[in-house]
């Protein structure tokens, strides 16, 4: 019991993560009908410049400074670069962003060095908050959840209340007609992609220190936010936080399941070699695969996602 | 008000205008006919700026050819697109707001309680989603959200296309109480009744250019005209 309370936690505290990476890029695609490859390179940034400024200043500067770095960095991308590769259209903006991410994934290494850095948790969060079954509960933790679900609160009420937050969700539908009808559509969209590269910093800073901050981090987590983004459904906030939780939650519980994969098939009604492959690969191992496979099973079901409103 | 001179514009790269000329008045109906393909939504939308074009417009004076869509708007354009453009996850007030703005002066004289009292409907259903709208319902939200834009020239783009006779009246009445308020209004128009009952000057266009330009009663008289580049 106290076991699935631990994965239901760090389940949570991973999907939240997921969904501050998403939540932005959803919007970018959603709004732009840019896939921006460079989006978790943004991550990237964030939990380096945050470990860069934490030895300077201390973690709680870093805390403010390296998000709104990454989210100046980001707006300035669009202004001159996306920008000026718009026109050529969809492909070349979408090459724009693939090579943006490689160029960044070059220049962190140059500047860091290939072994990850020592991004620590800072020690006035680093202690047991409580203890479930005998283990420890960090009270970092805890901290990253309150800050996502602030965060979370915050993005929606802007988008809710605002009337910028309703030029954008206009936009997500028809940016033209939202440009026609007098509303500076180009510098919504550089404020859009600006403050989704700074959720993107955000999620660096604080998630940097618990996992690690290495120059293959983007790509580690890139792929995942893609499949959040797909299988919520392209521009669809609700869509992200439900595909994030979902595959925070399973990611996280498979990861602790040592039975064989040939068990579980055969469970299933499947007939497995009990002296095959499948019976030695454990869940755990094929952890990695599985938010994949729920992408796959989602669009078999779904092409458009689970809150997808935009086809193309 | 509005000069066109040689308008060229471009979806991608074949080119859908090829030097067009328009003029319109301040206080005039004009009216632009043809058939499907002809290019009467795509000069609005060049006028507009939200295709690729070329060639001159002056608005009051002004040349807008080079500005963006929404620098556009606030000179005093407005348009109302064929497709509606609903923004369908917003409610039906959310989008009439969208289009709020003030004039050249800063003045709001249309206002949301006037489009309200123009259409008690669009207030009964203010917090429904306006996709949930019917077809008639959803066109005068987008008119009344141009509307709202407070714009000296409305540029309509087949409003009564798809509705019904109840519904065409009333899109029609409309729009004469918007000249009456004192807008210029270009309107692209399928039904000949409605564009001749409405315009005093009217605009023929055929293969992306102008090919008639006098009033209705020149283009009554004028059967080649209709047979060449109108009848079906």
């Amino acid at each position: 019991m106290e076991g699935l309370l631990l994965v239901l936690l760090n389940g949570l505290v991973y999907g939240l993560l997921l969904f501050m990476l998403s939540s932005g890029l959803t919007l970018i695609v959603g709004m732009m009908g840019v896939l921006n490859f460079a989006h978790a390179s943004f991550y990237m940034l964030g939990a380096y410049f945050a470990y860069t400024i934490s030895v300077g200043l201390g973690f709680w500067p870093a805390l403010i400074i390296a998000p709104l770095l990454v989210g100046g960095l980001g707006a300035l991308v669009e202004r001159y670069g996306l920008r000026a590769v718009h026109r050529h259209g969809k492909l070349a903006e979408l090459l724009f962003t693939v090579g943006l991410a490689f160029v960044i994934g070059e220049i962190v290494p140059l500047i860091w060095g290939r072994p990850a850095v020592p991004y620590r948790v800072p020690a006035v969060l680093d202690f047991p908050a409580f203890a479930l079954g005998g283990i420890n509960y960090q009270a970092y933790r805890l901290f990253m959840m309150g800050v996502s679900v602030a965060i979370f609160a915050g993005l929606y009420a802007a988008l809710a209340r605002t009337r910028l937050g309703l030029v954008i969700r206009a936009a997500l539908t028809h940016p033209e007609m939202v440009g026609m009808l007098g509303h500076n559509v180009p510098r919504v969209f550089t404020l859009v992609f600006g403050a989704g590269c700074a959720l993107a910093g955000l999620a660096g800073v604080i998630g940097g220190n618990v996992f690690t901050t290495s120059p293959g981090m983007a790509e580690a987590l890139g792929a995942i936010v893609f499949a959040v983004v797909i299988m919520g459904g392209l521009g669809s906030i609700p869509g992200a936080l439900l595909a994030s939780l979902a595959i925070g939650f399973i990611q996280t519980a498979s990861v602790t399941l040592d039975t064989p994969l040939g068990v579980l098939l055969g469970r299933l009604g499947m007939a497995v070699d009990p002296h095959g492959a499948l019976a030695e690969i454990t869940i755990a191992r094929a952890a990695p695969a599985v938010p994949y496979l729920l992408l796959v099973l989602v669009l078999v079901v779904h092409p458009r996602g689970l809150m997808g409103a935009r086809a193309d | 008000m509005l000069r066109v001179r040689g308008l060229d514009a471009w979806y991608g790269k074949s080119q859908v205008l090829r030097g067009v000329d328009l003029e319109i008045a301040a206080g005039e109906i004009v009216a632009l006919l043809g058939r499907n393909g002809a290019g009467r939504s795509t000069t609005l939308k060049a006028i507009m700026g939200a295709i690729t074009r070329a060639g001159s417009i002056m608005f009051d004076g002004e040349e807008i050819s080079a500005l963006a869509p929404h620098e556009v708007a606030w000179r005093g354009l407005g348009y109302v697109p064929e497709d509606r453009a609903i923004f369908p996850g917003l409610s039906v007030e959310e989008n009439l707001v969208l289009g709020e703005k003030a004039d050249r002066h800063g003045e709001k004289r249309f206002r949301l309680a006037d489009a309200y009292a123009l259409f008690p409907r669009l207030a009964e259903r203010a917090k429904a989603p306006a996709d949930a709208l019917s077809g008639g319902e959803q066109q005068m939200l987008t008119i009344c959200r141009t509307l709202l834009g407070n714009p000296r020239l409305l540029m309509v783009d087949e409003p009564t296309e798809g509705l019904a006779p109840m519904m065409v009246e009333r899109i029609q009445k409309l729009l004469a109480r918007v000249a009456e308020l004192g807008v210029t209004i270009l309107l692209v128009e399928q039904k000949l009744t409605i564009a001749l009952k409405l315009a005093r000057r009217l605009y023929v266009m055929g293969h992306g250019s102008v090919v008639f330009e006098g009033t209705p009663a020149a283009f009554a008289s004028n059967a080649k005209i209709r047979q060449e580049w109108l009848e079906v």
